[in-house]
């Protein structure tokens, strides 16, 4: 038998046992109408082939500074983003979902933490976009020859990649508790959000997701270095992508000329460790905050 | 018997549940300029429930009964007021409010993920809960088996009828054993049977079998009494009695009720009924508007005289036609008629 509280003092072996019943229903819930299913992977790929035609067609750009072709340099951005935007829309639209399916009250009257229920509602979606990584990769590099100009990284250069994305990740996330508090702070049920609004703006524009951040106008290039996105793709680029002395070498970004003495890499890790203490913490803080306005003013799990 | 009994509790004295003076309101609709008025739904509600009683919370649509259970499991926060759950105060603890409670709603899909099995919708909120899996599988079929849904488990529930989808979600909700329980309208949508097995459940299974302590909420009066050890009566946010059946019976005002099957009736020979020296009030039931088919009861002044052959020199007069007549003990409905002024049913 295990007692109420002790569910938070079984760690980690429940709490992986919760993330995976999630992720098995959410898949359950994608796969179930294959067709859809089908459809899906096939929008993914013809989607990532538009926007290979799409750059084909572009000016020169210059993407030398990450010592790889325009291929590999797309390819990394369009697969990075895809999980970047997804942990920045996964919890609103986890919990729209739940509140929409009439399993919110359900979910919330579980056992599970605040944390865990976020998690569980974004697993899916995570599913999703690593499909669609897997679909960015595979296709850069066999259609397009992406990454064919790149040595592949090191160990120690793989984990830090690895390391990044985990920040860049944890950062996102941040801005996605931001975007789910939304629902509830400024009544945002509408399937939009002010946050994502900003975010996904940004980072479409000016993140380098598909071309350098080098190329845009100096303010454009200043309000880059406010999204995560920014620091999460030129760093993984540079880990990825870069031979050794380029990685460690010529700034990007507006931000690196302020740490002159600091190597590009390693202040983007800094920002981007920074950006996800300080943006899980509000986030989570904010959405706690708007949870409990929705208690009080009884919108929590109805549409009043 | 309930395995999620947080540590801490049992500075409760055999109190599951007690509630002082909770209040809450909503902002209603807005209205032409000015301050934006508020509605009250629980207005004041005070109530202590006892480790292992199964107490009814009976009232009309609207009276509040949702909004209180929502109150007590932590979903709604009070405007004003106290209340603790297994000896947890919600205001300060509420996780362990929710580790000891379980909500189960009526109606529609209720939490169910439609495109996976009933048993597989069951697994999931056991796994959620951290229970062992063989325990899961094994608690899932006694539970489907009492509530005569194990030929079903699995089917997808979109392919269920809206009564055993709700039978599906209790059985969901049920997976996981806490001290407490709340029901919002546990048998609202489903047939006689099936409601009868629900009752059944609810009583045997949840309240005897593993003492658990059981808040449900119903507007069915036969339901009340037939399931709880306590009734208490909500009006209009506020509880306005509070008992066992058997004490809210014996305090109401009426003496005995005459049940009476007539035909070829009118509203004017009904109102005439209520006016006759003797009578405290009468209510009526349309059964079969072409024939004048109504079910009247009348309810006797205590202590006065009996009605019976007034009423029916009114009922001749009016060339009402009796079909049958029969005296009965006043039941809940009467009390509630008394203390609320209308029918719940």
């Amino acid at each position: 038998m295990t007692g109420g509280l002790a569910r938070s003092s079984l760690g980690w072996r429940y709490h992986w046992r919760c993330i995976w019943t999630f992720a098995r229903r959410e898949l359950r819930l994608w796969t179930y109408f294959r067709v859809n299913f089908t459809l899906d992977l096939l929008v993914v790929f013809t989607n990532f082939i538009i926007y290979m035609i799409i750059a084909s067609f572009r000016p020169a750009a210059p993407t030398a500074v990450y010592g790889a072709g325009y291929a590999s340099f797309l390819t990394v951005g369009l697969a990075v983003n895809t999980l970047m935007a997804t942990a920045v829309a996964g919890p609103y639209t986890g919990l729209m979902d739940c509140w929409q399916n009439n399993r919110l009250e359900t979910l919330m009257m579980s056992p599970i933490s605040l944390p865990l229920f976020i998690t569980g509602i974004s697993v899916g979606q995570y599913a999703r976009a690593l499909m669609r990584l897997c679909i960015y990769l595979a296709g850069g590099a066999l259609l397009f020859g992406a990454f064919a100009d790149v040595a592949g990284p090191t160990l120690a250069r793989g984990a830090s990649a690895l390391l990044v994305l985990g920040l860049a990740l944890s950062a996102c996330t941040g801005l996605g508790l931001a975007a789910a508090s939304m629902v509830y702070l400024v009544d945002a049920r509408g399937g939009s959000d002010p946050v994502r609004l900003v975010v996904d703006t940004l980072s479409g524009i000016a993140a380098g997701v598909y071309f350098p951040v080098q190329v845009l106008p100096g303010w454009l290039q200043w309000l880059a270095c406010l999204v995560p996105q920014t620091y999460a793709l030129d760093a993984l680029r540079r880990l990825l992508l870069s031979p050794p002395a380029v990685a460690l070498g010529a700034p990007t970004l507006p931000v690196h000329a302020l740490a002159p003495g600091l190597p590009p890499a390693l202040l983007d890790v800094l920002i981007l460790a920074a950006y996800a203490l300080l943006a899980l913490r509000g986030g989570l803080a904010l959405l706690k905050r708007g949870l409990d306005s929705a208690r009080r003013d009884g919108r929590l799990s109805t549409w009043r | 018997m309930t395995e999620h009994r947080p540590a801490g509790a049992g500075a409760n004295d055999g109190v599951a549940i007690e509630a002082q003076g909770l209040v809450k309101s909503f902002p209603a609709k807005r209205g032409a300029g000015g301050p934006r008025p508020r509605h009250t739904a629980v207005d004041g509600v005070s109530l202590t429930i006892r480790q292992g009683e199964f107490l009814g919370l009976v009232g009309a649509n609207g009276a509040g009964k949702t909004t209180l259970i929502k109150i007590l499991t932590g979903i709604l926060a009070p405007d004003c007021g106290l209340a603790r759950v297994n000896g947890f105060d919600l205001a300060t603890a509420r996780r362990e409010v929710k580790a000891s409670s379980t909500l189960i709603k009526s109606g529609g899909w209720t939490g169910l993920l439609y495109q996976t099995s009933v048993l597989n919708n069951i697994r999931f909120y056991g796994r959620l809960a951290g229970l062992p899996g063989p325990l899961i599988e094994r608690r899932a079929l006694e539970i489907l088996d009492v509530l005569d849904l194990a030929a079903k488990c699995g089917e997808l529930p979109w392919y269920l009828s809206a009564g055993q989808r709700q039978k599906a979600c209790l059985a969901m909700m049920a997976i996981v054993i806490t001290p407490v329980v709340f029901l919002d309208e546990p048998t609202a949508h489903l047939d006689p049977a099936a409601a009868a097995n629900v009752r059944r459940f609810l009583r045997e299974v949840m309240n005897r079998e593993r003492g658990q302590t059981v808040f449900m909420s119903t507007h069915y009066l036969d339901e009340a009494e037939l399931l709880c050890d306590r009734v208490a009566i909500l009006d209009r946010g506020r509880v306005v009695a509070c008992g066992t059946p058997a004490k809210l019976r014996a305090a109401a005002r009426s003496g005995e009720v005459l049940e009476i099957s007539v035909e070829r009736c009118s509203p004017p020979a009904v109102e005439a009924l209520g006016r006759l020296p003797g009578v405290l009030h009468v209510n009526h039931r349309v059964e079969d508007p072409v024939m004048g088919r109504y079910l009247l009861r009348v309810h006797a002044r205590p202590g006065g005289e009996n009605p019976t052959p007034a009423v029916l020199a009114s009922l001749s007069s009016a060339a009402v036609e009796v079909r049958w007549l029969r005296t009965i003990r006043p039941t809940l409905q009467e009390v509630y008629f008394e203390l609320v002024g209308r029918d719940l049913n």
